[in-house]
């Protein structure tokens, strides 16, 4: 997908495969997971598409993008094989980072994807120092960091807010608020519900939108962008979303209230584009189907070949500590050999 | 400041010339730390690196360790060579997160997609009536995790030939100072003269016991080697300079020597530098030793403020002596 | 006369000694109990009385006799032989190892053998020998009751220096803290002087009597003199200290001594071991710690898959026949405190390096503790010796008759090599075969040669 500007048909046909294919990708995953091929935490983002998607759409191929753990979804948006993902889940020799990250810690620097990150508020300082390596060598491109609602009362997002203003980076804060942090709720969390002005603290510009509408995101991010690009400054947009699964596969998630999960049920991002889709004719049903099949078939293919991919090996183990290496033995650790 | 190699340089100063040479020499390397552009760093490590390179590459940040850690390491995923100044290692605690489960863990998480060439300068250690919460010495800490190289010099030329080293070097290094040190004078090398990370140093020769020590504590142990050989004893000092890679073959082809060793750590004792040197040195040479190894550690407790209990805490010659006379089994006077 | 014989209790046995009766002349024995201990060329065994009734005994204490003679009746209370008993089998022998001061042959002190009375402070502590906590060295006031002897406190290296020197550290008094034996004291008593500071005193201290205070003893400890025994200055011989071989030794000086007189060549070979050094870093990753094969255990599989491939390699000779021998058994030479011995891995061209590693491991562990039984080290069809870790690049080994042949293996390091006209630098070792020239001539020695170094140079085929 190219960057913002006037959405074309085939642009919105391009997210609708997209979160098509996240949607899919993630209930194959739940099923993997079950059967006992994937293993540790697995995050499900089922709920979250329009705000992975619209993000993505609206970023330029070479922007470069950070996350948390939750972020199966931003790999397949920015394009990465559904193979070597489903690959890495289960903990194969083909998957995107030779089965050291797993679920969690998913990268694909060639399509600027730079990480999945497993501790909350973490990542975010990387994804500031991203965009301030862009300002150091004038480059044009915008790091966007992805980040939750809980990661927001870390004391490092203060940090990076205040760096971020201080210096002028070319940086988006993309708060993705999806009203719970593990189990506990924003209102139990968060002495004011709206996430946003925190960043206008620092002199960042920041508004919150419709995290559910693919079309609103895409729409937010890309003039967020459009901002950090050409007037280098910092922005920050919370988008309003849910996920309608447990935080993770351990999650029974029977805290929260089933009615407000219905709620949020009918503004499934997936059917609330469909309808849009359809209204303004940018597709047809028949097309809509076609399409499914289509990405049922690839994710299958895809856990078909993570099946039946082989274990890595285990004298790889020691592999890739350093990008310097001193050693070849993994119990021989400090020794210079 | 003059980078003439005959004439003794400060501690501090060999520093300085080793970071103006790597920023004249890389344009990808920029230093970044509290302090260190205006106010030419706490300890006057980075003077006049402001005025000679501009704001772009010599940069102060707000007080906020894991925050400006953080940016640095990603700067460092991006190709660029940050040098991070951590005011004392007592402040990187703030940036463990950032250090341990980032920078560490970066090249291998991914796959060795990326990695992560950043150094991360700080100094450590007590001596100056600080207190607790300002002398401690945590090289334990970093040394322990797989993934970040720990990097300790004693000498004018260590701190420069190490410190260009690092910076060139493709991982995480942690390289820490001893606020004991900045103003020791010696010889440094040019601007070309590296040192590898790895290569073990015999400070002194001798044959009737092997002494370990590393950054502040090797001053101590030569001292202790001075008092030893006027009663006839002649210690071997070595130091390893860097803990990961640490150079085993040489430590363990001394003690194998002399059948005797005692290691200088200024960390605590429990779970530490001298610990797990011991059980190497255990594993290495448990056939060639005459005596269990002995260890001179700081105290086992917060470090306090008053003077005398602070000396009592700290390692001091006479304990280094102490614990050579005891290990070879001669007789304390 | 139904009569007891000195037994064969090993393939290579010729002779035994009687070490000790357990039973005395006269009393009355039941079948299976200990009888006597009878010491082979390679180990110390019981051997079980084979029938009940009256021991009268033949050979004495400390008699060296040849397999087959006659060592003592059992017969009736009257003095009438019971019946006619042959020797108790090797098979039925109780490998239990003793604990034996007189013959030096170290033996582990594992307390199994309770039930031999008599059982001594162990001449010289095998180097495996687990280590007591160190406070037993520092206080041995409070030294925790040993189940067999005293426990020695001694630095490793002490102990080292001691166990190659064949000294029994019981005769040495440590100078060490809380009394602990250290080198000084070992070297003293090789020397036979009393153990002195081998630091030169300060100038100031000088005129104070040396004073070794052990850390937490109030007293300071007087050195004293080792009991040593006074050497005794023989013909021209230059003084020196004295030992008789122990029966282990003498079987070696007298087989090596045989096995020269065989007419043998040795033809060298250079092994390429990047691979494999590749290969065993790859192993040392997937397999646990008591499984990582060495360099060596990885030779005995390549040189078990070569013999199954040629089996006349392991042809002997064996009066005017040539004897193929079954099975591929492979002698894996070990260096023991005082000695060396030749455990055998069994049908190792049956196994895997793991379970070779594993299993060469143990023999090696048990061989240096004086446990091995006598059928764990006989029945070698060829035998393979490693000096590689001791930093020799090459060496000819003396055959381990009747085999055939032995390989002997240099150690494996980096060497320039010319490889499609480029100096390059690879890992190189050095094997060198050395083969009885009656039955196996240059060319098949040459192509088994090269059939292990092939093997060696390709690990993957090892581990088929």
């Amino acid at each position: 997908m190219t960057g913002p500007g006037a959405t074309e048909p085939q642009d919105m046909r391009d997210m609708f495969r997209s979160m098509l294919l996240i949607r899919c990708f993630e209930e194959k995953a739940s099923e993997e997971y079950m059967a006992g091929r994937i293993g540790g935490f697995l995050h499900l983002a089922i709920g979250e598409e329009a705000a992975v998607v619209g993000t993505v759409s609206a970023m330029r191929a070479d922007d470069p993008l950070t996350s948390t753990y939750r972020e199966h979804g931003q790999a397949l948006a920015r394009g990465t094989d559904p193979r070597s993902v489903m690959a890495e889940l289960l903990g194969r020799s083909t998957g995107l980072c030779g089965g050291r990250g797993g679920s969690m810690h998913l990268m694909d620097k060639a399509r600027s994807f730079y990480g999945g990150y497993g501790i909350v508020g973490g990542s975010v300082p990387l994804g500031l120092g991203l965009a301030y390596a862009i300002r150091y060598r004038g480059g044009d491109q915008v790091s966007v960091t992805m980040f939750g609602d809980g990661a927001t009362n870390q004391g490092v997002v203060a940090e990076c807010f205040n760096m971020a203003g201080l210096w002028d980076l070319p940086i988006v804060f993309l708060i993705l608020n999806n009203q719970y942090g593990m189990g506990t709720s924003l209102e139990h969390a968060s002495a004011e519900e709206d996430l946003y002005p925190r960043a206008e603290a620092y002199g960042i510009p920041a508004w919150k939108v419709d995290g559910m509408d693919v079309m609103a995101v895409r729409g937010a991010v890309a003039e967020a962008t459009r901002m950090a690009r050409e007037e280098r400054s910092p922005v920050c947009v919370e988008l309003l979303a849910y996920r309608y699964r447990g935080h993770s596969m351990s999650d029974p998630d029977t805290v929260r209230d089933a009615e407000e999960k219905e709620r949020w049920r009918l503004r499934d991002p997936l059917i609330t584009f469909e309808r849009v889709l359809l209204g303004e004719a940018v597709m047809t049903a028949d097309d809509i189907s076609a399409m499914r099949a289509e990405v049922e078939e690839q994710v299958e293919d895809a856990a078909t070949f993570a099946e039946q991919s082989p274990e890595v090996p285990v004298g790889e183990l020691a592999d890739d500590v350093y990008a310097n290496p001193f050693n070849d033995d993994a119990r021989g650790g400090a020794l210079m050999r | 400041m003059s980078t003439d190699t005959a004439k003794p340089v400060a501690y501090r100063d060999a520093l300085n010339q080793a970071l103006r040479e790597e920023l004249a020499r890389d344009p990808d390397v920029f230093l970044l730390g509290e302090d260190i552009a205006g106010f030419d760093g706490a300890f006057k490590v980075t003077r006049g690196l402001l005025q000679e390179f501009g704001p772009q590459r010599v940069v102060d940040t707000p007080i906020t360790e894991a925050g400006f850690t953080g940016l640095a390491i990603g700067a460092a995923m991006a190709g660029l060579r940050p040098v991070v100044e951590i005011m004392t290692v007592n402040f990187a605690i703030l940036a463990m997160d950032q250090i341990v489960n980032n920078a560490a863990k970066i090249h291998y998480m991914f796959g060795g997609q990326v990695s992560v060439p950043i150094v991360i300068r700080m100094p450590g250690g007590g001596g100056h009536q600080l207190s607790s919460q300002h002398s401690q010495t945590l090289d334990a800490w970093f040394a322990h995790v797989p993934g970040l190289k720990v990097v300790c010099p004693s000498t004018p030329e260590d701190a420069k030939g190490l410190l260009k080293t690092a910076i060139r070097d493709d991982d995480p290094v942690i390289f820490i100072e001893n606020e004991g040190l900045y103003g020791k004078k010696g010889p440094v090398g040019g601007p070309d003269d590296l040192i590898p990370f790895g290569q073990a140093v015999v400070r002194r020769a001798g044959t009737h016991c092997t002494v370990i020590a590393h950054s502040r504590m090797v001053w101590v142990a030569l001292q202790a080697a001075e008092e030893l050989a006027a009663q006839g004893v002649e210690v071997e000092v070595i130091d390893p300079r860097t803990f990961r890679p640490l150079d085993l073959d040489t430590l363990a082809g001394s003690v194998r020597r002399t059948g005797h060793a005692v290691i200088v750590d200024e960390g605590w004792p429990e779970y530490g530098i001298s610990a797990g040197l011991a059980t190497h040195l255990y594993e290495a040479c448990f056939d060639w030793i005459d005596a269990p190894i002995g260890r001179v550690n700081c105290a086992d407790v917060p470090m306090p403020y008053a003077k005398n209990l602070e000396q009592a805490a700290l390692p001091q010659p006479a304990d280094v002596v102490a614990a050579v006379l005891a290990n070879i089994g001669r007789g304390i006077a | 006369m139904p009569e007891m014989f000195m037994p064969k209790l090993s393939d290579t046995m010729e002779e035994g000694t009687i070490l000790r009766w357990i039973k005395a002349d006269g009393d009355q024995v039941a079948k299976g109990e200990p009888l006597v201990e009878i010491e082979t060329d390679k180990a110390t065994m019981t051997v079980e009385a084979p029938d009940d009734g009256v021991l009268s005994i033949i050979a004495e204490e400390g008699d060296t006799l040849d397999v087959g003679a006659p060592i003592a009746t059992i017969g009736d209370a009257a003095g009438a032989p019971t019946g006619v008993q042959s020797v108790a089998s090797p098979g039925e022998a109780d490998p239990i190892a003793t604990d034996e001061v007189a013959t030096g042959i170290p033996t582990a002190s594992d307390g199994t053998a309770g039930t031999i009375s008599g059982a001594g402070t162990p001449a010289i502590t095998p180097s495996p020998a687990p280590m007591a906590p160190q406070h037993a060295a520092t206080s041995p006031a409070v030294a925790p009751p040993a189940t067999s002897g005293t426990r020695i406190a001694a630095s490793p290296l002490a102990r080292n220096i001691a166990a190659h020197a064949g000294l029994d550290l019981s005769t040495v008094t440590g100078t060490g803290p809380g009394g602990r034996i250290v080198k000084r004291d070992v070297e003293a008593a090789l020397s036979g002087n009393p153990a002195a500071e081998d630091v030169a005193q300060p100038a100031p201290a000088a005129a104070a009597p040396p004073v070794v205070a052990p850390l937490g003893s109030a007293a300071p400890v007087q050195p004293v003199p080792p009991k040593m025994p006074p050497p005794v200055p023989r013909g021209d011989w230059p003084a020196g200290r004295r030992t008789p071989l122990t029966h282990l030794q003498q079987v070696i000086s007298r087989r090596m001594t045989e096995a020269h007189q065989v007419p043998d060549f040795t033809l060298e070979r250079d092994v390429d071991t990047t691979a494999l050094a590749a290969a065993r870093a790859d192993l040392r990753v997937a397999l646990p710690e008591d499984q990582r094969p060495s360099v060596n255990d990885m030779v005995v599989r390549a040189v078990a898959m070569a013999v199954r491939e040629r089996p006349d390699m392991a042809s002997r000779l064996d009066g005017d026949d040539l004897l193929v021998p079954d099975g591929v058994h492979v002698g894996v030479a070990v260096s023991v405190p005082g000695g060396l011995i030749v455990p055998v891995v069994r049908d190792a061209d049956q196994k895997t390096v793991p379970q070779i590693a594993a299993e060469v491991r143990d023999l090696a562990r048990r061989g240096r503790a004086g446990t091995l039984r006598p059928n764990e080290m006989e029945g070698s069809a060829i035998s393979v010796t490693n000096l590689g870790m001791f930093g020799i690049d090459r060496f000819h080994a003396v055959i381990n008759a009747p085999e055939p042949a032995i390989l002997a293996v240099g150690r494996s390091v980096e060497r320039p090599v010319v490889l499609d006209g480029h100096v390059v630098v690879r890992e190189v070792m050095t094997l060198s075969l050395s083969v009885d020239h009656r039955v196996i001539y240059g060319a098949e020695a040459a192509t088994f040669l090269g059939r292990v170094a092939e093997l060696l140079e390709h690990p993957a085929a090892l581990l088929v």
